[in-house]
């Protein structure tokens, strides 16, 4: 019964943002834990998983900054997703105990220089999640992110978490994130791990 | 073993009322403004820490006036 | 996907359980063994202790009833751990006490369950080097530890003391590989949360806050496995609110 909790057998999973690299390796991982996984809403088909995967990177000093950058990154890292979560639960295609999960990024919680728009962009789904987290509950729909470094090989991991908050073992998890920030597996992680603990 | 005096002394720091308050043997608890949830509270902690007895929300209910609690505590 | 490619599987790894003869304790013992872990668990209780035992799935687990708010019991405890993957400090008490009935005696115990048992434990065990490299080592901390609820006063405190505790470990045991992360759960069907009604607290208006309802022990149980296994290689210095969502309206970080 507790190795199924970690399954996602019979779940049909929807991956926002399957095109890009971590979107690949986490739509790829859904389905070896048996999950059905689409790239996008199909009529008729309850979704018992939402991962929003987009990501789009910017790096700019706040002073260099131009209007039509900010409102772009927001448009494709908050709106697409908010609106297309809206979308699927206008229509009901969300299916009761659904679970939802935002990509973040450590910028969300710590800021770096250069990071102001991207940073900004990802804390606004912090927002967004506590805040659906709480409208949906009574659906027993949750919310959740998952806070990544920017690091590649921590992919697979990325999606170990992503699963985690799929599967009905965290089924009492709800408005929160996972900061996935390496363990200190590598120096560059621990270096960050180290001067972010400095404080 | 304290007297019906001390103990009155003991439940007044327990329950700490803003507005002073005048508490003889039979003043009824559920008479006091501020007899709340934090004040049934208080004298379930008083009880086990100052007279080692271990009493519910249960009991408190059964008891009338302070003199209910004396006996109930001592 | 074979069972030892499972990174959600505890195959092959031996968790020490404290806190396990009752509660969240018990549970996480329970489903660590249903997911292929050997346990060794730990408890004030002898008779509930061989109960959870009991429950346990598969062979070769080990029960010592010990109390790890004295030096004696974590040494008894040290002395028969062997090589462990995983610990999981889940053992702890709690009462409700009035801020102005605090005493020296009241903060004494919670401190000694709650902070100072799981921190002298794990130093023990790092130093006689009982904690495999990449092991993971999990505190069982509470959601009072942020929300410092009503008469909370010393348990919230000690709890919250396991976040600082917890972060600064990390960082000096992440080059052996070895993780260390707090859950924090909120109101869960425990013994402990009939305590806490016994005690005067009205649990049923704080169930009746949680959007998601009241939590079972499987619900933090998972998510122990969850930071236990491999799954997880990549999360460290974690403090996590397991909770319902009884946390998301709170100014907690105010």
């Amino acid at each position: 019964m507790s190795a199924q909790a970690f399954s996602l057998q019979d779940k049909t999973i929807l991956v926002n943002g399957m095109a890009s690299g971590l979107g690949q390796v986490i739509a790829q991982a859904c389905s070896q834990r048996g999950a059905k996984v689409l790239p996008a809403a199909q009529p008729r088909q309850p979704i018992h998983g939402l991962v929003h995967c987009v990501d789009h990177a910017l790096e700019c000093a706040v002073a260099d900054l131009s209007e039509a950058e900010l409102t772009r990154l927001f448009h494709s890292n908050v709106v697409q997703p908010v609106m297309l979560t809206q979308q699927l639960l206008q229509t009901d295609s969300l299916a009761p105990n659904a679970s939802i999960v935002f990509l973040l990024s450590t910028a969300a919680h710590m800021g770096a220089k250069g990071q102001g728009a991207y940073a900004a962009s990802k804390a606004a789904l912090l927002g967004m999640i506590k805040c659906l987290a709480l409208e949906q509950a009574a659906q027993g729909i949750r919310v959740n992110g998952v806070s990544p470094r920017a690091d590649e090989a921590i992919w697979p991991d990325v999606a170990n978490s992503v699963i985690f908050l799929l599967a009905d073992a965290s089924r009492w998890i709800t408005g929160t994130s996972l900061l996935i920030n390496g363990a200190g597996s590598d120096s560059a992680s621990r270096s960050q791990m180290e001067t972010g603990a400095a404080a | 073993m304290d007297n019906i005096d001390t103990f009155i002394e003991k439940f007044i720091t327990a329950v700490d009322f803003q507005e002073a308050v005048e508490i003889t043997p039979d003043t009824v608890l559920k008479d006091l403004p501020e007899w709340d949830s934090l004040a049934a509270l208080g004298v379930i902690v008083l009880s086990d820490m100052e007279y080692g007895k271990t009493i519910t929300g249960e009991h408190l209910k059964q008891v009338t006036t302070v003199n209910d609690l004396y006996q109930l505590l001592t | 996907m074979s069972v030892a490619q499972d990174p959600f599987s505890l195959s092959g790894k031996r968790v020490l359980v404290t806190g396990a003869s009752s509660g969240i304790g018990r549970q996480i013992a329970i489903t660590c063994s249903q997911v292929g872990a050997e346990l060794v668990i730990s408890g004030r209780n002898p008779e509930r202790l061989q109960e959870t035992k009991a429950a346990l799935q598969g062979e070769d687990h080990l029960a010592i009833t010990a109390d790890l708010s004295q030096q004696e019991g974590i040494d008894q405890l040290v002395a028969v751990a062997d090589t462990l993957h995983g610990v999981v400090h889940a053992a702890g008490i709690s009462k409700l006490v009035p801020f102005r009935l605090i005493n020296k005696q009241h903060l004494t115990d919670i401190f000694d369950s709650n902070t100072f048992a799981p921190m002298l434990l794990t130093r023990d065990l790092l130093v006689k080097k009982r904690i495999a490299q990449n092991g993971s080592i999990l505190f069982i901390s509470a959601l009072a530890s942020h929300s410092g609820a009503v008469a909370t006063g010393a348990y919230a405190a000690s709890k919250s003391a396991l976040l600082g505790a917890m972060r600064s470990l990390a960082i000096e045991t992440a080059k052996q590989g070895i993780r260390a992360n707090c859950i924090a759960p909120g109101y869960v069907r425990t013994p402990m949360l009939d305590g806490l009604a016994q005690g005067g607290a009205n649990m049923d208006e704080l169930i009746a806050r949680t959007p998601l309802g009241i939590g079972e022990p499987e619900d933090i149980a998972h998510a122990a496995v969850f930071y236990l296994s491999d799954a997880s290689r990549c999360l460290s210095r974690h403090y996590t609110f397991i909770d319902g969502g009884l946390s998301i309206p709170l100014d907690i970080y105010a």
